[in-house]
Protein backbone atom coordinates (compact mmCIF):
# COMPACT_ATOMS: atom_id res chain seq x y z
CA UNK A 1 0.00 0.00 0.00
CA UNK A 2 2.90 2.56 0.76
CA UNK A 3 4.63 1.68 -2.51
CA UNK A 4 1.40 2.62 -4.29
CA UNK A 5 0.62 6.02 -2.14
CA UNK A 6 4.17 7.04 -2.66
CA UNK A 7 3.65 6.26 -6.74
CA UNK A 8 0.60 8.69 -6.45
CA UNK A 9 2.86 10.93 -4.47
CA UNK A 10 5.29 11.32 -7.29
CA UNK A 11 2.64 11.74 -9.74
CA UNK A 12 1.63 14.71 -7.66
CA UNK A 13 2.61 18.39 -8.77
CA UNK A 14 4.52 20.22 -6.37
CA UNK A 15 2.77 23.22 -6.77
CA UNK A 16 -0.36 22.78 -4.57
CA UNK A 17 -4.14 23.73 -5.88
CA UNK A 18 -5.11 27.51 -5.37
CA UNK A 19 -8.61 26.67 -4.72
CA UNK A 20 -8.22 26.65 -0.79
CA UNK A 21 -6.03 30.50 -1.24
CA UNK A 22 -9.43 31.51 -3.56
CA UNK A 23 -11.49 29.87 -0.98
CA UNK A 24 -9.93 32.25 1.54
CA UNK A 25 -10.36 35.59 -1.04
CA UNK A 26 -13.71 35.16 -1.98
CA UNK A 27 -14.54 34.93 2.08
CA UNK A 28 -12.97 37.81 2.53
CA UNK A 29 -14.71 39.67 -0.02
CA UNK A 30 -17.66 37.92 0.09
CA UNK A 31 -20.30 41.36 0.80
CA UNK A 32 -19.10 43.41 -1.75
CA UNK A 33 -18.67 40.35 -4.13
CA UNK A 34 -22.44 39.73 -2.98
CA UNK A 35 -23.20 42.97 -4.28
CA UNK A 36 -21.59 42.63 -7.57
CA UNK A 37 -23.29 39.15 -8.57
CA UNK A 38 -26.04 40.66 -8.04
CA UNK A 39 -25.33 43.45 -9.87
CA UNK A 40 -24.03 41.35 -13.14
CA UNK A 41 -27.21 39.26 -13.00
CA UNK A 42 -29.20 42.33 -13.70
CA UNK A 43 -26.86 43.44 -15.98
CA UNK A 44 -26.82 40.32 -17.78
CA UNK A 45 -30.29 39.68 -17.63
CA UNK A 46 -31.02 43.04 -18.99
CA UNK A 47 -28.34 42.22 -21.94
CA UNK A 48 -30.07 39.32 -23.26
CA UNK A 49 -34.04 41.37 -23.04
CA UNK A 50 -32.37 44.08 -25.11
CA UNK A 51 -30.93 42.03 -27.41
CA UNK A 52 -27.44 43.71 -27.02
CA UNK A 53 -24.06 42.98 -26.37
CA UNK A 54 -21.39 43.51 -23.83
CA UNK A 55 -19.46 45.18 -26.61
CA UNK A 56 -22.64 47.13 -26.87
CA UNK A 57 -23.02 48.01 -23.46
CA UNK A 58 -18.88 49.09 -23.59
CA UNK A 59 -19.69 51.50 -26.10
CA UNK A 60 -22.64 53.18 -24.91
CA UNK A 61 -20.50 53.33 -21.74
CA UNK A 62 -17.75 54.98 -23.06
CA UNK A 63 -15.41 52.14 -21.17
CA UNK A 64 -13.27 49.13 -22.47
CA UNK A 65 -15.17 45.59 -23.14
CA UNK A 66 -12.61 44.37 -20.55
CA UNK A 67 -14.49 46.31 -17.80
CA UNK A 68 -17.89 45.67 -19.04
CA UNK A 69 -16.42 41.60 -18.39
CA UNK A 70 -15.10 42.13 -14.82
CA UNK A 71 -18.95 43.80 -14.44
CA UNK A 72 -20.22 40.71 -15.74
CA UNK A 73 -18.02 38.66 -14.19
CA UNK A 74 -19.01 40.04 -10.64
CA UNK A 75 -15.05 40.43 -9.98
CA UNK A 76 -15.71 44.38 -10.07
CA UNK A 77 -15.82 46.65 -6.71
CA UNK A 78 -18.40 49.05 -8.20
CA UNK A 79 -18.73 52.52 -7.15
CA UNK A 80 -22.20 54.19 -6.39
CA UNK A 81 -21.91 56.18 -9.58
CA UNK A 82 -21.10 53.18 -11.67
CA UNK A 83 -23.74 51.00 -10.89
CA UNK A 84 -25.93 54.97 -11.18
CA UNK A 85 -24.83 54.91 -15.16
CA UNK A 86 -25.04 51.12 -15.68
CA UNK A 87 -28.49 51.77 -14.57
CA UNK A 88 -29.35 54.81 -17.01
CA UNK A 89 -28.34 53.06 -20.01
CA UNK A 90 -29.43 49.60 -19.41
CA UNK A 91 -32.68 51.58 -17.89
CA UNK A 92 -33.35 49.66 -15.29
CA UNK A 93 -32.84 50.49 -11.67
CA UNK A 94 -30.06 48.27 -10.35
CA UNK A 95 -30.40 49.28 -6.72
CA UNK A 96 -33.63 47.63 -6.67
CA UNK A 97 -32.79 44.30 -8.18
CA UNK A 98 -30.07 44.21 -5.56
CA UNK A 99 -32.28 44.36 -2.74
CA UNK A 100 -35.16 42.11 -4.67
CA UNK A 101 -32.09 39.21 -5.10
CA UNK A 102 -32.57 38.55 -1.95
CA UNK A 103 -31.11 35.10 -0.46
CA UNK A 104 -30.95 33.83 2.83
CA UNK A 105 -29.68 30.74 4.68
CA UNK A 106 -31.22 30.90 7.81
CA UNK A 107 -30.46 28.19 10.96
CA UNK A 108 -33.32 27.15 12.29
CA UNK A 109 -31.57 24.50 14.96
CA UNK A 110 -31.37 20.99 15.53
CA UNK A 111 -34.08 18.45 15.77
CA UNK A 112 -34.11 14.76 16.84
CA UNK A 113 -35.69 12.70 14.30
CA UNK A 114 -35.15 9.34 14.08
CA UNK A 115 -32.45 9.19 16.72
CA UNK A 116 -30.85 11.19 14.03
CA UNK A 117 -29.38 15.12 14.94
CA UNK A 118 -30.08 17.15 11.60
CA UNK A 119 -29.41 20.92 11.57
CA UNK A 120 -32.21 22.45 10.23
CA UNK A 121 -31.80 25.08 8.22
CA UNK A 122 -33.22 26.83 4.56
CA UNK A 123 -32.36 28.80 1.88
CA UNK A 124 -34.79 31.58 0.32
CA UNK A 125 -34.88 33.62 -2.24
CA UNK A 126 -36.53 36.10 -4.58
CA UNK A 127 -38.86 38.37 -3.67
CA UNK A 128 -42.04 38.70 -1.07
CA UNK A 129 -43.05 38.56 2.11
CA UNK A 130 -41.18 37.65 5.49
CA UNK A 131 -41.18 34.00 5.79
CA UNK A 132 -43.71 32.03 7.74
CA UNK A 133 -42.22 28.69 7.33
CA UNK A 134 -43.45 25.08 8.49
CA UNK A 135 -41.57 22.29 8.98
CA UNK A 136 -42.26 19.13 6.86
CA UNK A 137 -40.94 15.41 7.06
CA UNK A 138 -40.50 13.08 4.54
CA UNK A 139 -40.03 9.74 5.82
CA UNK A 140 -38.49 7.56 4.88
CA UNK A 141 -35.18 9.50 3.25
CA UNK A 142 -34.70 11.94 6.72
CA UNK A 143 -34.96 14.50 4.77
CA UNK A 144 -36.19 18.30 6.12
CA UNK A 145 -37.81 20.28 3.88
CA UNK A 146 -39.22 23.87 4.93
CA UNK A 147 -41.98 25.50 3.26
CA UNK A 148 -43.12 28.87 3.57
CA UNK A 149 -46.85 30.35 2.66
CA UNK A 150 -45.46 32.70 -0.05
CA UNK A 151 -42.47 31.22 -1.69
CA UNK A 152 -40.43 27.88 -1.69
CA UNK A 153 -36.96 27.55 -0.02
CA UNK A 154 -35.15 24.24 -0.33
CA UNK A 155 -34.31 22.86 3.09
CA UNK A 156 -30.93 21.91 3.95
CA UNK A 157 -29.91 18.75 5.79
CA UNK A 158 -26.96 17.83 7.49
CA UNK A 159 -26.07 14.18 9.27
CA UNK A 160 -29.22 12.87 7.26
CA UNK A 161 -28.63 9.50 5.31
CA UNK A 162 -30.73 10.50 2.16
CA UNK A 163 -29.71 8.33 -1.39
CA UNK A 164 -32.18 8.46 -3.80
CA UNK A 165 -32.82 6.90 -6.82
CA UNK A 166 -32.73 9.08 -9.17
CA UNK A 167 -29.37 10.18 -8.58
CA UNK A 168 -27.84 6.72 -9.79
CA UNK A 169 -26.35 6.36 -12.96
CA UNK A 170 -25.73 2.80 -12.92
CA UNK B 1 -2.59 15.69 -17.20
CA UNK B 2 -1.37 16.30 -13.85
CA UNK B 3 -2.84 15.85 -9.98
CA UNK B 4 -2.39 18.43 -7.66
CA UNK B 5 -2.97 18.19 -3.97
CA UNK B 6 -5.80 20.45 -2.22
CA UNK B 7 -5.28 18.68 1.17
CA UNK B 8 -2.56 16.47 1.97
CA UNK B 9 -2.72 12.93 2.06
CA UNK B 10 -6.59 13.38 1.86
CA UNK B 11 -8.09 15.70 -1.02
CA UNK B 12 -6.23 15.81 -4.62
CA UNK B 13 -7.22 17.27 -8.09
CA UNK B 14 -6.65 16.63 -11.64
CA UNK B 15 -5.82 18.77 -14.06
CA UNK B 16 -6.34 18.46 -17.28
CA UNK B 17 -4.00 21.25 -18.93
CA UNK B 18 -0.64 20.99 -18.62
CA UNK B 19 0.12 24.44 -18.60
CA UNK B 20 0.73 26.60 -15.60
CA UNK B 21 -2.13 28.73 -16.25
CA UNK B 22 -4.49 25.52 -16.28
CA UNK B 23 -7.24 25.00 -13.17
CA UNK B 24 -7.34 22.41 -11.85
CA UNK B 25 -11.15 20.53 -11.68
CA UNK B 26 -11.78 21.52 -8.12
CA UNK B 27 -10.62 25.19 -8.40
CA UNK B 28 -13.14 25.10 -11.44
CA UNK B 29 -15.62 24.17 -10.00
CA UNK B 30 -15.91 26.78 -7.46
CA UNK B 31 -15.06 29.35 -9.63
CA UNK B 32 -17.55 28.42 -12.29
CA UNK B 33 -20.57 27.83 -9.77
CA UNK B 34 -19.86 31.72 -8.35
CA UNK B 35 -19.42 32.97 -11.94
CA UNK B 36 -22.56 35.15 -12.50
CA UNK B 37 -21.77 34.83 -16.63
CA UNK B 38 -20.97 31.53 -16.35
CA UNK B 39 -24.05 30.57 -14.75
CA UNK B 40 -26.85 32.52 -16.69
CA UNK B 41 -25.39 31.36 -19.75
CA UNK B 42 -25.71 27.63 -18.32
CA UNK B 43 -28.76 27.82 -17.24
CA UNK B 44 -30.21 29.47 -19.92
CA UNK B 45 -29.18 26.54 -21.98
CA UNK B 46 -30.55 24.36 -20.01
CA UNK B 47 -33.50 26.15 -19.09
CA UNK B 48 -35.93 23.02 -20.26
CA UNK B 49 -34.04 20.88 -17.95
CA UNK B 50 -34.48 23.42 -15.02
CA UNK B 51 -38.21 23.65 -16.03
CA UNK B 52 -38.82 20.44 -16.53
CA UNK B 53 -41.29 19.76 -13.12
CA UNK B 54 -38.23 18.23 -11.19
CA UNK B 55 -37.47 20.61 -9.10
CA UNK B 56 -40.94 22.31 -7.60
CA UNK B 57 -41.87 24.86 -7.74
CA UNK B 58 -40.31 25.69 -11.37
CA UNK B 59 -36.85 28.11 -10.63
CA UNK B 60 -36.58 31.12 -13.14
CA UNK B 61 -33.08 30.88 -14.38
CA UNK B 62 -32.59 33.94 -11.82
CA UNK B 63 -33.57 31.90 -8.87
CA UNK B 64 -31.47 29.17 -10.01
CA UNK B 65 -28.40 31.58 -10.47
CA UNK B 66 -29.05 32.66 -6.84
CA UNK B 67 -29.74 29.42 -5.59
CA UNK B 68 -26.36 28.04 -7.06
CA UNK B 69 -24.08 30.97 -5.94
CA UNK B 70 -25.31 30.50 -2.28
CA UNK B 71 -25.35 27.02 -2.06
CA UNK B 72 -21.19 26.80 -3.39
CA UNK B 73 -20.33 29.09 -1.00
CA UNK B 74 -22.09 27.55 1.60
CA UNK B 75 -20.17 24.34 0.32
CA UNK B 76 -17.02 25.99 -0.25
CA UNK B 77 -17.09 27.25 3.48
CA UNK B 78 -18.40 23.54 4.65
CA UNK B 79 -15.07 22.03 2.53
CA UNK B 80 -13.06 24.54 4.04
CA UNK B 81 -14.02 24.46 7.83
CA UNK B 82 -13.45 20.08 7.19
CA UNK B 83 -10.11 21.15 5.91
CA UNK B 84 -9.08 22.96 8.71
CA UNK B 85 -10.23 20.90 11.41
CA UNK B 86 -9.54 18.08 9.58
CA UNK B 87 -12.86 16.32 9.90
CA UNK B 88 -13.30 12.91 7.86
CA UNK B 89 -14.06 13.44 4.01
CA UNK B 90 -16.01 10.45 4.02
CA UNK B 91 -18.90 11.83 5.54
CA UNK B 92 -19.37 14.36 2.99
CA UNK B 93 -18.44 11.94 -0.46
CA UNK B 94 -21.31 9.73 -1.05
CA UNK B 95 -20.68 6.57 -3.82
CA UNK B 96 -21.69 7.64 -7.14
CA UNK B 97 -23.96 4.47 -7.89
CA UNK B 98 -25.15 1.50 -6.29
CA UNK B 99 -22.96 -0.62 -7.76
CA UNK B 100 -19.06 0.39 -7.45
CA UNK B 101 -17.47 -2.47 -7.12
CA UNK B 102 -17.04 -2.91 -11.05
CA UNK B 103 -14.46 -0.61 -11.24
CA UNK B 104 -11.22 -0.49 -9.48
CA UNK B 105 -11.36 2.08 -7.31
CA UNK B 106 -14.84 3.40 -6.17
CA UNK B 107 -16.17 6.83 -7.59
CA UNK B 108 -17.49 9.14 -5.16
CA UNK B 109 -19.63 12.06 -5.23
CA UNK B 110 -20.62 15.19 -3.12
CA UNK B 111 -23.95 16.65 -3.66
CA UNK B 112 -24.56 20.09 -2.68
CA UNK B 113 -26.00 20.90 0.83
CA UNK B 114 -29.85 21.65 -0.33
CA UNK B 115 -32.90 19.36 -0.99
CA UNK B 116 -32.41 18.18 -4.63
CA UNK B 117 -29.32 20.37 -4.77
CA UNK B 118 -27.96 20.20 -8.56
CA UNK B 119 -24.16 20.33 -7.44
CA UNK B 120 -22.21 17.86 -7.99
CA UNK B 121 -18.54 17.15 -7.56
CA UNK B 122 -17.02 13.54 -8.69
CA UNK B 123 -14.08 11.83 -7.37
CA UNK B 124 -11.70 8.47 -7.04
CA UNK B 125 -11.43 7.43 -4.05
CA UNK B 126 -8.08 5.39 -3.29
CA UNK B 127 -8.01 4.44 -0.24
CA UNK B 128 -7.96 7.40 2.39
CA UNK B 129 -7.73 9.60 -0.37
CA UNK B 130 -9.87 11.18 -2.95
CA UNK B 131 -8.99 12.55 -6.54
CA UNK B 132 -11.35 15.19 -7.66
CA UNK B 133 -12.13 14.27 -11.68
CA UNK B 134 -14.83 16.89 -12.11
CA UNK B 135 -18.04 18.05 -11.34
CA UNK B 136 -21.23 19.48 -12.61
CA UNK B 137 -24.77 21.07 -12.58
CA UNK B 138 -26.61 18.01 -12.89
CA UNK B 139 -30.16 18.64 -13.68
CA UNK B 140 -31.28 15.17 -14.99
CA UNK B 141 -32.15 12.07 -14.02
CA UNK B 142 -28.67 10.07 -15.40
CA UNK B 143 -25.34 11.61 -16.05
CA UNK B 144 -25.90 10.05 -19.59
CA UNK B 145 -28.93 12.14 -20.31
CA UNK B 146 -26.58 15.37 -20.85
CA UNK B 147 -23.37 16.01 -22.86
CA UNK B 148 -21.91 17.75 -19.94
CA UNK B 149 -22.50 14.99 -17.78
CA UNK B 150 -21.52 12.37 -19.55
CA UNK B 151 -18.32 14.06 -20.26
CA UNK B 152 -17.73 13.74 -16.52
CA UNK B 153 -18.34 10.04 -16.61
CA UNK B 154 -16.04 9.72 -19.63
CA UNK B 155 -13.74 12.02 -17.21
CA UNK B 156 -13.58 9.37 -14.87
CA UNK B 157 -12.34 6.90 -17.18
CA UNK B 158 -9.77 9.06 -18.67
CA UNK B 159 -8.72 8.86 -14.68
CA UNK B 160 -8.64 5.46 -13.95
CA UNK B 161 -6.54 4.83 -17.54
CA UNK B 162 -4.04 7.42 -16.02
CA UNK B 163 -3.51 5.67 -13.25
CA UNK B 164 -3.64 2.09 -14.90
CA UNK B 165 -0.83 3.22 -17.09
CA UNK B 166 1.38 4.99 -14.12
CA UNK B 167 0.91 0.99 -12.25
CA UNK B 168 -1.70 2.43 -9.82
CA UNK B 169 -4.39 0.35 -11.53
CA UNK B 170 -3.47 -3.22 -11.33
CA UNK B 171 -5.53 -6.60 -9.35
CA UNK B 172 -3.77 -7.10 -6.68
CA UNK B 173 -2.50 -3.23 -6.24
CA UNK B 174 -6.44 -2.43 -6.57
CA UNK B 175 -7.11 -4.70 -3.86
CA UNK B 176 -4.64 -3.70 -1.61
CA UNK B 177 -4.86 0.08 -1.78
CA UNK B 178 -8.36 -0.58 -1.37
CA UNK B 179 -8.20 -2.46 1.97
Amino acid sequence: MNDNLKKLDSLTSSEPSKWIEKAEQRRKEERWKDVSFKVALKVLRTLREKNMTQKDLAERMNVSPQYISKIVKGSENLSLETITTLGEVLSVDLFLAISQYNTSVRNLGTIILESQHIEVSYMSYGVGDPLESQLKTETPTSRMIVYSKSEKVFGVYTNAEAESPEEMVA
Amino acid sequence: MRIVCIFEDRLYAFKYRDDSDGVDEFERLFDAWQDPEFLEQFFEANKNDLQSGFFDPIPTVEQAILITKVEAKRLEKLLRDVALQRQPLHDIFKPLSVNEDRWPFPRQKIYGLCYKSWLRVYAIKIAHRYYVTGGAIKLTKAMQDRVHTHCELQKMQRCFSFFEEEGIVDVEGAKELDL
